[in-house]
């Protein structure tokens, strides 16, 4: 793990704590559903980003490369934690 | 729809359906934590047969349901994943997981909780039962979540329930180091 001098580690933690007093003014129901606005926000950079860095794309292959990146995501996420062990057959 | 207004729908469905729920993952820890940004909703249900493609059903074609069952490997939760195919924001079903002493305790002591955009209400866990299973998971955003809803929420959590389940689980340790990285806020 990389060394953080007394001042970046003084700023992190300043930072740190603004998170959590803002969190702590904002109710439950509120902050329930931060994810997935946040995760909107982030496809919406996200897309932007591909279209920045492929400006030939139509908006078809923007999806296209935006659903992968995606995929890659969950890929990274998930990556051994889960096992096949079966369908459902209801 | 976007993705607040697909978590509602998914909730609308599940209390139709009368499948108990509760909403676990980024989800619960953003609620009593610092928020997230997270590409899914995660769910620990109790199904009986068919009830899920009921469900996915009463949902609409927008929603798919990959019938594959996967079983995690750290507790043993079986899931199930429905797609919400205009945005890929993914729901994942976790059957509640019987065999497992603290899945079923977490579950008893879910509580429900007013969500005020919405105008509806959905049972989450509690603080401390987000806690114990994130300490089990271990992956960075788990202890980085952990880290995070102590510090919000820790000063009004059950201290005594949360040591005994780490203690039990072996994750005490973790939870200690993890406490010292969230006491540097003020309580109050």
């Amino acid at each position: 793990m990389s060394q953080v001098d007394d001042e970046t580690k003084r700023l992190m933690d300043s930072i740190f704590i603004g998170k959590v007093m803002r969190a702590r003014q904002r109710s439950i129901g509120e902050k329930l559903l931060d994810g997935p606005r946040l995760f909107e926000q982030g496809c919406q950079i996200m897309r932007s980003g591909i279209r920045s860095q492929f400006p030939d794309f139509t908006a078809e292959q923007v999806e296209i490369e935006f659903r992968r990146r995606l995929a890659i995501g969950r890929r990274i996420a998930e990556a051994g934690i889960y096992q096949n062990v079966g369908v459902l057959d209801e | 729809m976007n993705n607040v207004e697909v978590t509602a729908a998914v909730v609308d469905a599940l209390n139709a359906e009368q499948i108990d729920y509760m909403l676990v993952g980024a989800f619960s820890s953003n609620a009593y934590g610092v928020a997230r940004s997270t590409h899914d909703a995660d769910f620990v249900v109790v199904v009986k047969p068919g009830q899920l493609r009921a469900l996915v059903d009463r949902l609409g074609s927008d929603f798919t349901l990959d019938p594959q069952i996967q079983m995690e490997g750290i507790t043993g939760s079986l899931r199930n994943v429905i797609t919400y195919i205009p945005s890929s924001f993914q729901i994942d079903f976790f059957r509640l997981n019987t065999k497992d002493e603290h899945h079923e305790e977490r579950f008893r002591r879910r509580c429900l909780r007013p969500v005020e955009e919405l105008q509806r209400s959905a049972w989450l866990p509690t603080p401390e039962d987000v806690v114990i299973q994130k300490l089990r998971w271990q992956r960075r955003k788990d202890l980085d979540d952990v880290v995070n809803v102590l510090a919000v929420s820790g000063p009004g959590m059950d201290w005594d329930y949360l040591n005994a389940w780490a203690q039990k689980h072996g994750t005490y340790s973790l939870l200690q180091d993890l406490m010292k990285e969230a006491a540097i806020v003020p309580n109050s």
